[in-house]
Formats: structure tokens, C-alpha cells, sequence
């Protein structure tokens, strides 16, 4: 889903914002952070460890595991 | 050469070493496997931050949109930062998100804390759960007190980050249910408003009986919900 052109565009783009919300709501909360520092955020992997202070290995570890949680929840086929 | 879920993503994010990188692109030359998987974050990646990016600038208002029909033209917003102010979902979203970290960090800060046993009230809330009479106005709302199966003193509450379902225990006020907040706002500043009737039909489920009216409460309150 992406935004449309249009009066229906809105609708559309609420819709994909609800689907991705959930699915993030379903991640375990240690997950849901790194994906929701990195990628929400757009910070870099150093700077997500440093705010939740943790390692940087344990920091790609839970945002991996989100993420292919992610993909699986959101049947990111491609 | 195997490449590691993780170094696959921390390539396909731009933030792998030179050095590494060019191990991940000699490997990807050789697999195409790889290579899906690559795209596959870079879509996800890109599917997540343009969920949070404020897609009403990208609506295009008809008149404008019947002379572009003619013109395929790629405008990428490029944000450096998600701007999370356009919708009432959005702002509530970056709620959760913050109540999340919040859960995840684990430190008692703001309303919520974690602990091994799970999920409590603190700060400001807890001290709402203790104190606040049901149905009175206020930033944390009482809708209705009773008493669970088991016997506990329970609260069902709304705020404006948080509505939920809270037990007393012996180690403080344990959130059995929580969802989102729906506040409403008057003016400058932000009530609590009533809570879902999903919350209140689980009220329903728990309840042994009826709920306490305000003298049972004033009891119970008196007693500290034990």
C-alpha cells in the first residue's frame, strides 16, 4: 500500500499505517525499540545502542530479529 | 562464503565496513538468494519509514493530478526525520512507540515500570490508582473499581497515554490490561476520556460481583486496596 492521488489517498495511507502499526505492536518490546530507533527514527546502529545502552552486537541481534519478525507479520514477500 | 543474517542487514542498511562489504557483494555476485534478501530489508526498511512519513504531502490535489496523468513523474521525499504530527494514529502511534521504550528500558520512568513479574504502575499513575475517586475528572480517570476472582482490588483507568486494567498486589498496582489512551482535549491541555468498552467488557470477565460504589471504595481506598 502506498499513498494514492486523490481523495482516496488518505484512506489508503491510514490503512498501511494501521497494518504496520500492529504488527509492530506484536513485536517483543526489546525488538520493537531497535526497529523502532533505526528504522522509524533513521538512526544510525551506533547511535540506537548508545540510547537504549546496550551493546552493538546486542543491538543488530534484536533489530534482525524484529525485522524478520516484521517481514514474516507483514508478508514482505519481495 | 556464509554471511550472517546480521551482516546482511547491517549491509543492506549502508552501515557495514568497507572491508566486510565488499566480502557481502562478493558473496551476493555468487548468490542471488542473497540478494533477494538484501532487497527484501531495503523494502521493509522503506515500507516502515514511509508508514511514519507525513503522506498528506504527498496527496496531490485533482486539479494538479489530471496534469501529471500525461507526465510520470517520480517525486521521492527524502526526511531525514519522520514528522509524526499529521494524524491523531500517527501521534498516537509515537505514544505507544515511546511507551514501548519506555516498557523495554526497563527503568521506572513515567507511568509505567517493568520488573521480572511484569508490567506496574508507577509514578503519577500508581499514585492515581490510589488516591483518585471513581468518575472524577482529572488526567487519570477511575471509570469503575472491583474486586477480580482471586480477590484483588482492581481499577479500571484511563490517562492520556494509557487506559488499562490495574490489580493491587503486594508489590504495587500490576497492569493486567493496557491499550492506548484516548484523551480528550479541551484547549490547551488533555483529559482522560472513557475507556474502551473492550476494557470494560474484560472488566466485566474479572469481576467477582458487582463493582464497589463509592462508599466500598472509600473502604477500600482507606485500607490501601488490600
Amino acid at each position: 500500500a502506498g499513498a494514492g492521488i486523490g481523495g482516496d489517498g488518505g484512506a489508503e495511507a491510514r490503512v498501511a499505517l494501521g497494518e504496520v502499526e500492529a504488527a509492530m505492536r506484536r513485536l517483543p518490546d526489546d525488538q520493537r525499540e531497535a526497529v523502532a530507533l533505526v528504522l522509524v527514527e533513521g538512526l544510525a546502529y551506533k547511535e540506537a545502542a548508545e540510547v537504549l545502552d546496550i551493546p552493538m552486537g546486542t543491538l543488530t541481534s534484536r533489530l534482525v530479529r524484529g525485522r524478520q519478525a516484521l517481514m514474516l507479520d507483514l508478508g514482505e514477500a519481495a | 562464503m556464509t554471511i550472517e543474517p546480521e551482516m546482511l542487514m547491517t549491509y543492506a542498511d549502508g552501515e557495514l565496513d568497507p572491508l566486510n562489504a565488499k566480502r557481502v557483494e562478493r558473496a551476493i555476485a555468487g548468490d542471488p538468494a542473497l540478494a533477494q534478501e538484501v532487497e527484501r530489508h531495503r523494502a521493509l526498511r522503506k515500507r516502515i519509514s514511509d508508514s511514519f512519513a507525513p503522506v498528506a504531502d504527498e496527496q496531490v490535489p485533482d486539479r494538479l493530478a489530471a496534469l501529471l496523468k500525461s507526465n510520470v513523474v517520480d517525486l521521492p521525499v527524502h526526511r531525514t526525520r519522520p514528522i509524526l504530527t499529521r494524524w491523531r494514529e500517527a501521534a498516537a502511534l509515537a505514544a505507544c512507540l515511546v511507551l514501548g521504550l519506555v516498557i523495554g528500558l526497563k527503568v521506572p520512568h513515567g507511568p509505567v515500570s517493568g520488573g521480572a513479574g511484569g508490567l506496574y504502575a508507577s509514578g503519577s499513575l500508581a499514585t492515581a490508582l490510589d488516591d483518585q475517586v471513581g468518575g472524577a475528572d482529572g488526567a487519570v480517570k477511575v471509570a469503575v473499581s472491583f474486586r477480580d476472582k482471586q480477590g484483588s482490588y482492581c481499577r479500571v483507568f484511563s490517562s492520556r497515554a494509557t487506559d488499562g486494567i490495574a490489580c493491587r498486589d503486594a508489590s504495587g498496582w500490576a497492569l493486567r490490561r493496557t491499550q492506548q489512551g484516548s484523551p480528550i482535549q479541551h484547549g490547551d491541555y488533555a483529559q482522560a476520556g472513557s475507556p474502551d468498552p473492550d476494557l470494560m467488557a474484560a472488566a466485566q470477565d474479572m469481576m467477582a460481583g458487582e463493582p464497589l460504589d463509592a462508599q466500598a471504595e472509600e473502604a477500600a481506598r482507606g485500607a490501601g486496596w488490600r
